[in-house]
């Protein structure tokens, strides 16, 4: 096995006991990426010298006999719409190319005050709308398991990268479904923590209300030392909570026997959903049952109910969070003789198609004469969809459901965006309600992978944690695409 | 509910302030106007509850701190100077 194709608390323990430097970690993975990132495209930059330059530091330091944290040497791959500070961060647009922020997102800087070292920026879609990393200004990530398929989207470069072996963590963002839809369809672990559990400051918004951080990981173990270095209050994000944490140090031992797992018929079929999708979830939901869990019918909101709330409420926030791109204070600027005429020339141009479509959506739903039959009406919804999901949750511990209802779509064969949208429906529920959700790979259809969705209460990830490390030592670790 | 026309898809470009592509309007409109219909599906739902905003955490103490540099952030302009961003003249 290549070195850095170890989970990362594996390689955390060998690089402290001195069996092996960070330097020489840090140099597998960033040879790897070298040599695949023309074919693969995961990465926008690839960080040689800092990276190099801090895991010589980190090597120096334990030499020194300081203590390293935990996930000293780890090298990680950070979505780029996350800020870095000395290190271009362009959300996959035009508009911000050669942007080089002064400062460094918190869920980063947490991660590397750890010990974690940044080998690269991941591709996404422009400013994370999309489903399949196809709407990047720096071209489409491909799937590891099959270079004719998406990997998903919008955090679809951090996903191929844990899967294809980069680095054993990675970085997204989830506004509808974002870190977990890549996570099923490259078949690595994906979580998205409850709305607050991670500080968004320094990550480029696009639905402030919906938006959180969170990492992939090809081990349930990885996933939660992960979550447990970011979690936490930010004095820079007075939406982030100081939740305790204590409960995730222990949920990867704990026995699943007993809790309850929610099932919605409605969820498990139809809707696009693919047989061999189902097939695949089913029997995974079989194996939990195996081990001791309850399986229970529980009532959830409709999908398309969801789907339509999103898709008025993600756009009228994207509208006004993408206000700040107008080529004055960052990016890219198109010269123009008036101030109005520069605005629009900068964002019509710099700005892709996909991103324009949803700037002039959310525009029209906040919109005199329009406001309140759609975006007041989808607020409403939305409060509706999140009482629904709390009255579930009194009838089980957590629920379950496919990611995506596909398998990863070819390369450019989605051309209709509604129907991009829908590759969503089941995970832009967890978003709206703020609810914490991880995809955990669960088998395969037509040889590519397939996720299975869990969605726990608010702060009660270590639920998601115990039934993902039950299934693991069941199933065995989800293997590095080949 | 109305479809949305090219001359809706303009007045948006405008408030939004940004340029579309002429040749993009059309099919923007038709685009536009699919996912306005389908998110009719909200206007039949039925609300029993009052939906409430997400609650922050804290607030900081109002007090001055260090910032980031005033420098820094007027190079990640495309055009400033010491004093401040470059901008097409909007006053006589």
């Amino acid at each position: 096995m290549t070195i850095h194709h170890q989970s990362a608390t594996q390689l955390t323990r060998i690089i402290c006991a001195g069996d092996i430097s960070a330097y020489e970690v840090t140099t597998a993975s960033l040879e790897q990426i070298q040599a695949e990132n023309p074919n693969l495209n995961a990465a926008i930059t690839i960080c040689a010298e800092k990276a190099q330059a801090a895991a010589k530091r980190l090597d120096e330091s334990i030499g020194r006999g300081e203590i390293p944290g935990p996930l000293a040497g780890v090298p990680i791959v950070v979505k780029d719409n996350l800020c870095t500070e000395g290190v271009e961060t362009t959300a996959g647009s035009h508009i911000l190319r050669g942007h080089i922020p002064p400062f460094t997102a918190t869920a980063v800087a947490r991660l590397v005050n750890a010990g974690a070292i940044i080998v690269a920026k991941s591709n996404l879609d422009e400013f994370a709308m999309g489903s399949s990393t196809e709407h990047s200004a720096f071209g489409a990530t491909k799937n590891p398991w099959d270079h004719t398929r998406v990997p998903g989207g919008s955090s679809g470069g951090s996903a191929a990268a844990v899967a294809a072996g980069w680095a054993p963590i990675s970085l997204g963002s989830d506004t509808g479904g974002s870190i977990r839809q890549p996570a099923s369809l490259c078949g690595v672990y994906g979580l998205k923590p409850t709305w607050g559990r991670v500080s968004r400051f320094g990550l480029i918004a696009f639905a402030s209300s919906l938006d959180q951080v969170g990492p992939f990981a090809r081990t349930a173990q990885d996933l939660a030392a992960a979550l447990q270095v970011m979690a936490g209050h930010d004095p820079h994000d007075a939406t982030s909570t100081a939740y305790a944490t204590d409960a995730l140090n222990t949920a990867l031992e704990k026995d699943i026997r007993g809790q309850r797992i929610g099932i919605c018929p409605e969820w498990m079929s139809g809707n696009g959903l693919s047989t061999g999708v189902a097939d695949t979830v089913s029997h995974a939901i079989e194996v939990f049952e195996k081990m001791g869990a309850k399986i229970v019918e529980v009532t959830l909101p409709k999908t398309q109910e969801a789907l339509a709330a999103y898709y008025v409420l993600a756009p009228a926030e994207a509208s006004s969070n993408l206000a700040r791109f107008d080529g004055v204070r960052f990016g890219v600027r198109n010269e123009a003789n008036t101030l109005p005429e520069m605005y629009k020339s900068t964002r019509g141009t710099q700005f892709g198609d996909e991103v324009i479509r949803r700037i002039l959506l959310g525009t029209f739903v906040l919109s005199d004469g329009y406001r309140e039959a759609y975006y007041r009406q989808a607020q409403r919804v939305r409060g509706q969809i999140t009482h629904e999901f709390e009255s579930a949750f009194a009838d089980c511990d957590l629920i379950a459901s496919p990611t995506s209802p596909v398998i990863a779509p070819l390369i450019g064969a989605q051309t209709d965006p509604l129907a991009m949208y829908r590759m969503d429906e089941f995970t832009i529920g967890a978003n709206l309600a703020g609810l914490p959700a991880l995809s955990i790979p669960c088998g395969y259809s037509d040889s590519m992978p397939v996720g299975l969705q869990l969605i726990a209460p608010k702060f009660r990830e270590e639920r998601l944690l115990s039934i993902a490390a039950a299934y693991e030592r069941h199933a065995g670790q989800p293997g590095v695409a080949s | 509910m109305p479809d949305i026309t090219s001359d809706d898809v303009h007045r948006l470009a405008e408030l939004a302030r940004l340029t579309v592509d002429s040749a993009r309007v059309e099919t923007l409109a038709a685009e536009l106007s699919d996912i306005t219909e389908y998110v009719q599906v909200l206007r039949s739902v039925t609300c029993t509850v009052t939906p409430s905003p997400h609650a922050m955490s804290s607030v900081r103490k109002d007090e001055v701190n260090p910032s980031l540099d005033r420098e820094e952030l007027l190079n990640a302009a495309p055009h400033s100077d010491a004093d401040g961003f470059i901008v097409p003249r909007v006053v006589g």
